[in-house]
């Protein structure tokens, strides 16, 4: 099998696994308070040693992260955890998007930026979405379908002149783009593990010092150890390296695909993530181009999927302006530290056969 | 993918009879193309057309404000319900499964308020006619095209006949004293054009002197005529007359003949909204009326095409409109020609057009809002959802760039899955069978069972295979399925159908 859905999720890395099974059944205990028994304690040394190999990476204080569920609890701790006007943007993960859209139910209001054809996010509506009783801006590192990575730090000084609080969602970025906190503004960083090749179910979240968030979950919380260990692991066994060897494996797959006739990439050149790629085929359907590869056994997933009784675009194309005709032969590519260039160069061959394939079927080729 | 059968993928994977066959007897086309009856009318170039009589080339209106080229058009004949959809501005009939730009309204109390609605701009999308009921929203685009003409240039040679006309200007200049005697001509205006009685009369009410001095004063100013005040008191009417048979020829050119047809000419409607408020200022001044007290204000016409202009117009200033017909009827002896009603309740809207005629609303009285836009689109309640059975021909377009068109109440969209069945027939029996799609796997394995299933079979059996039978062959289908991609059998019997009529004409000649 060939796995390229790495923007969804990722393959645990296997040495991830014995820290991750010591904290489970051999240093199994939770410690709630300082003078516990020193078995128990081992959990602590375990949390702050993970803290700290996170704030390393952003730069900031160990105790200024937490951890959580993942990037849907950590995200609406956030926006849950704050009263008052909400600016984020049209392309957010749907944890944003859906909590939003409860906040309006229950009565505050938002605002969603838009972006332009690349996903780059409208700088000057942000200036003007500013209000008097706006608490929070959230917006995302990088674009979960089209890479997009958006200016962060021109983001973080704008809302540090207007002292607003600065959330960003670094879930598909963290460890492929730089993030400082401390440079870049930020008060409130969403982080994951599953994505890096970490376990599934733990997730981060960087509160600056001083920072004020009504809490989602009251009482004592027995904390996935394993989980935070193996967030840990899978943390260090990244290299710069294999950031490299994704970028060159995109770079190659664009050129190639670029060469099939009435193809577009969706989302910038630059400035993206480096595993991301989102392209869409005209004149045929994007369900069809997965189901093939599924049976080929490469697994990917597409731009657009049948809800109800129509074909609807995603979100994140919709806010950047595609319409139906390019979305719906649209799939996404999610590279991972274990593609190899081997399994790239079948994807091609099968991706060129399957389009060439459907569009032959196709009453409407010109 | 777990939610199709083996046989279904079975079948996508090596798709059987696939292609164009080259001598094909009859070909069947089927879709999801928005297919409406033939006297829709669509909104092109500023004025109305229905779709029968569109032609590739014609400029439509799209969702996005702005005109598109109509691409391909299409005919077909079509058995089945017809589902109408009515808004305060209009109706609009179509095929079932055609694609609308609405917004779902949630079931619940809480979206009775129109506050709470607006929330939901964000979820505007391409609905199915069939799935909208009374209270979802449609949405209506702003016409976005601006073009500015700063004059219009004449170019009459004087009529042999004509002795009495005064020479005027070769050039007129586009402004809003001009255009608001537009206005007044378009509502209280008839030209008359009998030889050595060519002229134009505005009639005013007794009530309306101050307008009376108003046109008069701008047809001194424009055409340096003096123009006629005529009382008539036992009509109650104060006639303004221009003697000249140029004025008559230019606005019979520009605004059309006899007051049914009276329209806008496509450069004015796309003139700078600010400049428009002098022609939508003239056009109240003549024919329609605002009550600050209630607050209320209103606009009637006997002109189907002024009336839909008018529309674009407000909503081109934030107004928001909504259209009444009125029926044929005789009051006091008098008969009343049927008539069209644009009504003005929204408190925003009669404020931004108390503004456009000088006065200033003196109620604080607020009033329902039930509509209301944004810079795009404006935003109208569905009041009534009808289906009914239609037979007879329905029409779709193809637009470039957009794919959309606009009709009275809605914006309409062709998308969907496309599929052609070729087939050739020997001695009434299917012999070969061909064909062409574009969508999902689902599509292409129905298509490919069924020209297996229909080879061979005489016309009269191919004529009974169904959708049913054709998801039973392929061992099932999930069910978002059976709608929208299951099409291959009604392309089959469109195809009979179209061989069929092809044969009746060659043994009837």
């Amino acid at each position: 099998m060939i796995y390229l859905d790495n923007t969804t999720t990722t393959q645990m890395d296997e040495r991830v696994l014995p820290f991750m099974k010591r904290y489970q059944t051999e240093e199994y205990g939770v410690a709630i308070s300082d003078y516990s028994p020193s078995f128990l304690m081992k959990s602590k040394e375990a949390l702050k040693n993970v803290q700290e190999i996170i704030a390393g990476k952003i730069n900031c204080k160990p105790e200024e992260i937490t951890f959580t569920s993942g990037q849907a609890e950590s995200n609406n701790q956030v926006l849950k955890g704050v009263k008052g006007h909400i600016i984020t943007t049209k392309i957010e993960h749907s944890s944003i998007i859906e909590t939003c859209k409860d906040l309006e139910k229950k009565g505050y209001s938002i605002t969603y930026i838009g972006v332009d054809k690349e996903g780059f996010i409208d700088l000057g509506q942000l200036k003007k979405s500013l209000r008097n009783n706006t608490v929070l801006v959230s917006i995302q590192h990088a674009n979960q379908e089209v890479g997009t990575i958006q200016d962060i730090k021109k983001i973080g000084l704008l809302c540090r002149e207007h002292k607003i609080l600065f959330h960003v969602d670094a879930s598909q970025s963290f460890l492929k783009e730089l993030i400082d906190v401390q440079k870049m503004n930020i008060d409130l960083l969403t982080l994951t593990a599953h994505l890096i090749h970490g376990p599934k179910g733990i997730g981060a979240l960087y509160i600056r010092n001083g920072t004020k968030l009504e809490p989602l979950v009251y009482g004592t919380r027995i904390f996935d150890i394993p989980g935070i260990a193996g967030f840990g692991e899978a943390i260090k066994l990244w290299g710069s390296k294999d950031i490299e060897k994704m970028r060159s494996q995109k770079e190659k797959l664009i050129k190639e695909l670029k060469k099939i006739p009435n193809t577009s990439i969706f989302g910038p050149i630059n400035n993206s993530l480096p595993n991301t790629l989102f392209v869409g085929f005209k004149f045929i359907e994007g369900e069809s181009i997965v189901l093939y590869l599924d049976t080929e056994g490469i697994v990917l997933s597409t731009g657009s999927a049948c809800a109800g009784k129509g074909l609807r675009p995603s979100h994140v194309l919709e806010a950047m302006g595609y319409n139906e005709e390019y979305s719906h032969g649209s799939i996404r590519i999610g590279l991972s530290r274990f593609t190899t260039s081997e399994e790239i160069d079948i994807t091609l061959k099968k991706i060129k056969e399957i389009v060439e394939k459907l569009r032959k079927m196709s009453p409407i080729k010109k | 993918m777990n939610i199709y059968t083996e046989k279904v993928i079975e079948h996508f994977k090596n798709p059987r009879n696939q292609g164009k066959l080259k001598d094909y007897d009859a070909v069947g086309e089927k879709g999801n193309p928005i297919c409406v009856p033939p006297a829709t009318k669509i909104f092109c170039n500023s004025e109305t057309e229905v779709i029968k009589n569109l032609e590739i080339g014609d400029r439509v209106l799209s969702h996005d404000g702005k005109y598109h080229k109509v691409k391909k058009i299409y005919k077909r004949k079509y058995s089945g319900n017809l589902v109408t959809i009515k808004t305060g501005l209009g109706e609009v009939s179509a095929t079932e499964d055609h694609h609308i730009l609405a917004i779902k309204i949630p079931e619940g109390q809480k979206f009775y308020r129109t506050e709470n609605r607006k929330k939901l701009v964000n979820n505007k999308f391409w609905y199915h006619i069939s799935d909208l009921k009374r209270r979802d929203l449609l949405l209506y685009p702003i016409l976005k095209e601006i073009k500015d003409k700063k004059s219009i240039e004449l170019s009459f040679k004087k009529s042999k006949w004509d002795f009495r006309s005064k020479e005027i200007p070769k050039k007129i200049n586009l402004d809003e004293d001009f255009l608001r005697l537009c206005g007044y001509y378009l509502s209280e205006g008839s030209a008359r054009t009998k030889t050595s009685q060519t002229y134009v009369t505005l009639t005013f009410g007794m009530k309306d002197k101050e307008h009376v001095k108003d046109a008069a004063k701008i047809v001194k100013k424009i055409f340096g005529i003096d123009a006629k005040i005529n009382y008539k008191p036992e009509r109650k009417t104060i006639n303004v007359v221009i003697y000249s048979v140029e004025v008559t020829k230019i606005f019979k050119i520009l605004f059309g003949k006899g007051a049914e047809n009276k329209r806008i000419p496509h450069f004015m409607m796309i003139l700078p909204p600010m400049k428009q408020k002098g022609l939508i200022s003239g056009l109240w001044k003549g024919d329609g009326y605002l009550n600050p007290k209630k607050p209320r204000a209103g606009y009637a016409t006997i002109s189907y095409e002024l009336s839909q202009q008018i529309k674009t117009l407000l909503l081109r200033q934030g107004i928001i409109p909504s259209i009444y017909k009125e029926k044929e009827k005789v009051l006091k002896g008098v008969k009343h020609r049927k008539s069209y009603r644009i009504h003005i309740g929204d408190r925003f809207s009669l404020k931004k057009l108390a503004k456009i005629l000088g006065k200033t609303l003196t109620t604080k009285k607020d009033s329902m809002t039930i509509s209301w836009m944004d810079e795009n689109y404006l935003y109208t309640h569905i009041s009534k959802v009808e289906s009914k059975y239609y037979n007879g021909y329905v029409h779709n377009l193809d637009v470039e760039e957009s794919k959309t068109y606009v009709t009275e109440p809605a914006i309409l969209h062709n998308c969907g899955d496309v599929m052609h069945i070729y087939i050739k027939v020997k001695n009434d029996r299917i012999v070969d069978i061909g064909w062409e799609t574009m969508g999902c796997a689902a599509a292409i394995a129905t298509t490919s069972i069924l020209s297996e299933m229909a080879k061979g079979k005489t016309l009269d059996e191919a004529m009974k295979l169904t959708r049913e039978n054709v998801a039973d062959e392929l061992d099932g289908l999930p069910p978002v399925k059976m709608h929208c991609s299951n099409l291959a059998a009604d392309a089959l019997h469109e195809a009979i159908k179209n061989y069929r009529e092809k044969h009746k004409k060659v043994k009837s000649k």
